[in-house]
């Protein structure tokens, strides 16, 4: 037996190795002190044993009982040995001699059965029936006496005498019916013979004993198949004194096989059993122990033989003690063939069942991590029994899975073979288990094999799903098959653990070492178990769900893609999560890109979560952890800090669109577009110029106060500067559109100052744009009429700048400049122009400088502000300022088009006032221009003004010194209109006197008539 | 044959664990009573000749299994009740709840359609420990009006000799009429071939309850 503690090691297993097992380990408890086991039968789950002293026990095994377990006892016969128990289960009839007796009995329970007893019995064997027709309701058995062979038949309730064979001094018999023919093979104290049933003749066979005198026992033991040309029977024969052969033949007397020779070993002890493809035979060659001898049926030869010794555990201490009494009671004996009965090798009907203390060890399972061993109780199932005087047990060889399992571990420890592996595999797939652990153990090394030989194979056996008995689970245990692929490293942090047999602990390194090189292999099992959780997540448990879920994640995804898709089909399990699991809190510190493509894809995918807000906070605080830190963001994404610049934008951008999707919550979005703006204050802006949302209104005008800069020099702060301008034009010009009437004015104003401060910054207001204002203003007061229109007046001051900014490095300034001008337009025709907020600053900052004060014009009284605009060379509105009392629009405007209301008009000046203004200008022109300039401004005053003044005024007003030929357009228009005003008068007077003269006439006429 | 032959009659004893039964058997048997009578285990088998008091010459071997009571061997009963002729299905008169597991037994009984010829029992015990006869009344209650119930006690023995006279007394003559007639076949072919010797004794007597 291969008990380690005796040095035996499992290692040195052989497929022709058995195991003993006692069976009823209590026996002792049921013998009396004088009695011992003398024969035994089975029946279902019964167990018959029979006495030396005549008594019968029944014993029972219970399904849910490790032991067989006594029910009943029997006293069949008053202290003569129970010989023989022979069943008929057909027609559930027992007969049992004893003595010389046979008695009848009922099965199972044992019942006698009144029906007599036969007499003068000295054997007794079943017929194997084959191919022959079973009468039913009856079965047939030889019964042997010292001169005949019976052949009987047992019904329910009877035995009926069928033939008498004379046949003188049986001493084994066996039977068989070959289809109608019947034969039956028999020994006497010589020789073994054929009985022809029919023709009641004999056939000698040869002789098993030619020693004369000797007590040698022949046995003939039938196996085989059972049917015609499958039946066989193994005769002993006697060789020599310490020899014996095997015979085998078939029932027509023919030899099947060679000869089998056990030398030197004396005779069998007991008796001789064949499980095939093995013969076991008991013997005690001299002066030795008690040895199993095993013997190969299809090559003859010994292929094991095994120490009783070793067999024998410590239940059977009390058989050791006693056998060795019985030997020392046999020294004394001369040397005879007598086979020793000590222990018997019988095969019963049935299976035993009973528990296996050496599987048990071999079938240890080592719980991983802890490390501590646990032994299932494993049951073995055989009909080779091994019984001596006081205990009875089982045998069975060790199942063909641990042989193979074995194989496999010294192949795996020394050169991977695939040839050998797929021929153990090959053998294993269709082995049938007995019990579960075998067929665990079974699974596991298919699953070790299929790593080297079919990695597809392996992946469809540890996912593949059984139906239990508490609904369907994983014939892995996905810990386990986690276990083999990553190391015991990540279990310390696990609740759970999973187990692996004893036998395998060695071999895990090498296959974990080979698997090293197969991570694609890893993360596709761990991605299709997470694909079976996500379909049917009763199928394991949430903790290891867990567990799967950490191992993919953490180590498993390698590219943002696969993150992508194994996020997609695992929409379930991150809905419903903790997000500070072991996942979140690994890829925090290890794999943040990994952890943002995560949340992102959870963002895109997730519908109606209500997680979707804390995701999204989540991805915008990673993502702003790297754009704020560009070292972290390269060693992020494993490359040089110069080398992330489009990383940094594109996380920006999914932070933002983030923001703008994802996020719910007033005081989190503007937090993390406050942090952008930080950053990015060009994208943060054009981010909020294009999500003018009303719910983020307050938000973004917030943020846009918070932007309270302390230094203007530096760069960023410049450039937050800016756009938070950009972003108050971009509301500003959103809320003129709203704009409806004069109590909509805040905005305006509110902007205005907006514009002004952001105008009169340091990095606008300095003086290289002031010196180029100067310059261009200076262009501009030199220029002598519009530009390339040869025409008077020039354009006015704001649409040359407009028009020059084009050809300028640094336009802001001065669009500023226009802007300012064209709000100032706008405001003036709303209420009279004020800054009560920044009139201070401004006034101080334009003091001296009158290119800055052109744009405070519009506040000035009416020939205050016409005198300044001379000055300033702006006829055009100065001559504008005259007639309406405003400055005129320039052609391009940046904020009128969005204004959908029409702008009040303005009360222009009276008559005189306009006319006063115009003798300004005019005063202007002519004192102030000199040759072409003169002229020209003099005649466009005169064709533009003329209304304005009677011809007398107007060639009053002309310089002595401008020839008058120069007005003749003027002139011209002036008579033309005089001469047609006077020709009109002519007419009148003209026709009043005919009219005058007819009505004389008439008078005349009509007095004549009366006077007639 | 060993002996006188008469014919077998197979009675099972059923009943929950601690009603008494084995006791009852050993009063039967033996006259006596041991109140720390031990938990049968799985089933005793108990062979006693017995004739009816009311017809001396109608004798039995009764072949008697008593069966453990305890729940481990319910499953296991049926084995002994199966052809049993006669079944005592025993109760505690002093626990009532006893009488729910009788009637347990009494329905397998009736189920089981191998046991249809089997006679049923019905064996109060213990009486000794009944005060009042109300008691049993309310037992009886629970039964149809043509049960009846043996009121027994192995303490005192009342009602245990009139309980197996009664199975005697109630042995159908069928069960005679069989037997002797396989005696006699057996008879008949023993002296028809001389090599036979299946019955080592001829039958002497012929039983009859008449």
């Amino acid at each position: 037996m291969g008990n380690e503690d005796e040095g035996t090691t499992f290692d040195t297993i052989e497929p022709s190795e058995y195991i003993f097992q006692p069976v009823v380990r209590e026996i002792e408890k049921d013998l009396s002190n004088d009695d011992e086991i003398s024969c035994l039968a089975t029946y279902q789950a019964n167990l018959y044993i029979g006495t030396a002293k005549g008594r019968l026990l029944h014993y029972h095994k219970f399904e849910d009982a490790d032991d067989y377990m006594i029910i009943s006892q029997l006293q069949v016969s008053n202290n003569k040995a129970v010989q023989q128990i022979l069943l008929f289960t057909s027609v559930e009839k027992a007969l049992v001699l004893s003595g010389d007796k046979v008695a009848m009995y009922s099965l199972p329970e044992f019942s006698p059965l009144n029906i007599g007893k036969l007499k003068g019995i000295t054997g007794m064997s079943k017929i194997n029936r084959v191919n022959g027709d079973n009468k039913e309701g009856s079965e047939t058995s030889l019964l042997w006496t010292k001169d005949k062979i019976r052949v009987i038949s047992v019904t329910k309730q009877s035995i009926k005498l069928l033939k008498d064979i004379n046949y003188s001094n049986t001493l084994a018999c066996v039977s068989t019916l070959v289809e109608n023919g019947k034969y039956v093979i028999a020994a006497n104290e010589s020789t073994y013979v054929i009985l022809d049933l029919e023709n009641i003749r004999q056939i000698p066979l040869f002789e098993h004993n030619s020693a004369s005198g000797s007590d040698f026992t022949p046995q003939i033991i039938p196996f085989g198949s059972g049917d015609s040309t499958g039946q066989e029977f193994l005769l002993l024969v006697k060789s020599d004194q310490k020899s014996l052969m095997g015979m085998f033949m078939n029932a027509n007397g023919e030899v099947t096989r060679g000869t089998l020779l056990w030398e030197n070993t004396g005779y069998p002890s007991g008796t001789i059993c064949i499980d095939s493809p093995y013969i076991l035979a008991l013997f005690k060659p001299d002066n030795s122990s008690y040895r199993i001898v095993t013997s190969s049926l299809v090559t003859l030869s010994e292929v094991k033989t095994q120490d009783l010794e070793h067999i024998l555990t410590e239940n059977q201490e009390n058989d050791k003690r006693e056998e060795s009494e019985h030997e020392e009671s046999q020294q004394d004996k001369p040397i005879t063939d007598e086979p020793s009965s000590y222990y018997s090798l019988k095969e019963v009907e049935c299976d035993l069942i009973t528990k296996s203390s050496d599987l048990s060890k071999l079938l240890t399972q080592e719980s991983i991590p802890s490390g501590s061993a646990t032994q299932s109780c494993i049951t073995i199932k055989s009909r080779l029994t091994l019984a001596s005087k006081r205990s009875l047990l089982v045998a069975t060889r060790y199942p063909t899975t641990i042989l193979l399992a074995k194989r496999f571990c010294k192949l795996v420890a020394n050169v991977s073979n695939v040839d050998a592996f797929s021929e153990i595999y090959n053998e294993l797939k269709d082995l049938k288990q007995d019990n579960d652990d075998l067929a665990s153990l079974s699974a596991q090394l298919q699953c070790f094999i299929l790593i080297f030989i079919d990695q597809d194979k392996f992946l469809d056996m540890v996912t593949h799903i059984v139906e239990g008995k508490e609904g369907k689970k994983m014939l892995f245990d996905p810990l386990f098959v986690v276990h083999l692929m990553s190391g015991k490293d990540w279990l310390s942090t696990v609740k759970r653990s999973t187990t692996v047999f004893s036998m395998f602990t060695d071999i895990i390194q090498p296959i974990r070492d080979r698997l090293g090189n197969e991570k694609e292999l890893k993360a596709r099992y761990l991605f299709k178990v997470l694909k079976i959780v996500n379909e049917d997540p009763t199928i394991i448990d949430s903790d290891i769900s867990d567990i799967i879920h950490y191992e993919l994640y953490s180590k498993h995804l390698n590219t943002l893609e696969q993150v992508s898709i194994t996020v997609v089909e695992d929409l379930n399990y991150w809905n419903g999560i903790n997000f500070d699991n072991n996942i979140v809190k690994h890829l925090e510190e290890n794999n943040v890109i990994n952890l943002i493509e995560i949340y992102k894809t959870l963002l895109e995918n997730l519908k109606q979560s209500p997680n979707k807000d804390k995701i999204a906070e989540r991805l915008c605080s990673l993502c702003l952890s790297l754009i704020s830190d560009t070292g972290k963001l390269a060693r992020s994404y494993g490359k040089q800090e110069n080398d992330v610049t489009k990383k940094k934008e594109s996380l920006i951008d999914l932070t933002l669109h983030s923001l703008k999707k994802d996020i719910k919550d007033p005081k989190t979005y503007g937090k993390y577009l406050f942090e952008i703006l930080k950053v990015t204050p060009q994208k943060g802006v054009t981010f909020i110029k294009n999500n003018r949302r009303e719910e983020y209104k307050d938000i973004h005008k917030q943020i846009m106060n918070q932007i309270n800069l302390k230094d203007e020099s530096d760069s960023t702060a410049l450039g937050l500067t800016h756009m938070k301008f950009e972003y108050a034009e971009s509301v500003f010009i959103d809320d003129l559109k709203r704009f409806n009437d004069s109590s909509s004015l805040d905005v305006l104003d509110e902007f205005l100052g907006e514009t002004l401060v952001r105008f009169t910054s340091k990095d606008l207001l300095n003086q290289k744009n002031l010196e180029v204002l100067h310059n261009l203003k200076c262009e501009y007061s030199s220029k002598r009429e519009d530009i390339g229109a040869k025409s008077w007046p020039k354009i006015n001051w704001v649409d040359f700048l407009l028009v020059k900014i084009s050809q300028l490095e640094e336009k802001l300034f001065f669009e500023l400049y226009a802007k300012i001008y064209e709000l100032i337009l706008i405001r003036c025709r709303f209420k009279t122009f004020a800054l009560v907020e920044v009139k201070d600053d401004i006034e101080e900052k334009f003091e001296n400088n009158a290119n800055l004060q052109y744009l405070l014009f519009m506040s000035l009284d009416g020939s205050k502000k016409i005198e300044k605009l001379l000055e300033f060379s702006d006829y055009q509105n100065a001559e504008y300022a005259a007639i309406k009392d405003v400055l005129v629009f320039p052609a391009k405007t940046f904020y009128l088009p969005h204004i959908s209301v029409k702008l009040p008009r303005n009360e222009g000046p009276t008559n005189n006032c306009i006319k006063k203004n115009l003798i300004t200008i005019f005063k202007f022109y002519s004192e102030n221009f000199v040759e072409d300039q003169r002229l020209l401004s003099i005649i466009h005053f005169l064709n533009n003004y003329e209304k304005h003044f009677t011809p007398l005024e107007a060639l009053g007003m002309i310089p002595k010194d401008i020839p008058i030929i120069y007005l003749k357009e003027y002139l011209d228009r002036i008579f033309v209109d005089y001469n047609i005003k006077h020709t009109d008068i002519l007419f009148h007077k003209a026709i009043g006197k005919a009219d005058s003269k007819f009505m004389k006439k008439l008078s005349e006429n009509h007095a004549k008539e009366d006077s007639i | 044959m060993d002996g006188e032959r008469i014919p077998g009659y197979k009675v099972v004893i059923l009943g929950d664990t601690s009603v008494g039964k084995t006791s009852l058997v050993h009063r039967f048997l033996k006259n006596e009573f041991n109140e720390h009578t031990a938990n049968t285990i799985g089933a005793a088998f108990i062979t006693v000749d017995h004739n009816s008091n009311v017809n001396p010459n109608k004798r039995v071997r009764l072949e008697i299994w008593d069966t453990a009571g305890q729940e481990r061997y319910r499953s296991l009963t049926p084995m002994y009740y199966r052809n049993a002729k006669a079944a005592l299905v025993c109760f505690d008169l002093s626990s009532v709840d006893t009488f729910e597991k009788a009637q347990y037994w009494l329905e397998q009984l009736s189920l089981n359609s191998s046991s249809e010829d089997t006679k049923k029992y019905i064996v109060g015990t213990k009486s000794d420990k009944i005060a009042e006869a109300e008691e049993i009344d309310h037992v009886k209650d629970r039964l149809d009006d043509t049960a009846v119930i043996f009121e027994t006690s192995a303490k005192t023995g009342q009602g245990i000799n009139q309980l197996f006279d009664k199975l005697v007394d109630d042995v159908d003559e069928q069960i005679f009429d069989e037997f002797n007639k396989r005696c006699e076949e057996e008879l008949r072919r023993e002296s028809e071939n001389s090599m036979i010797n299946v019955l080592s004794k001829t039958v002497h007597n012929k039983y009859s309850c008449c």
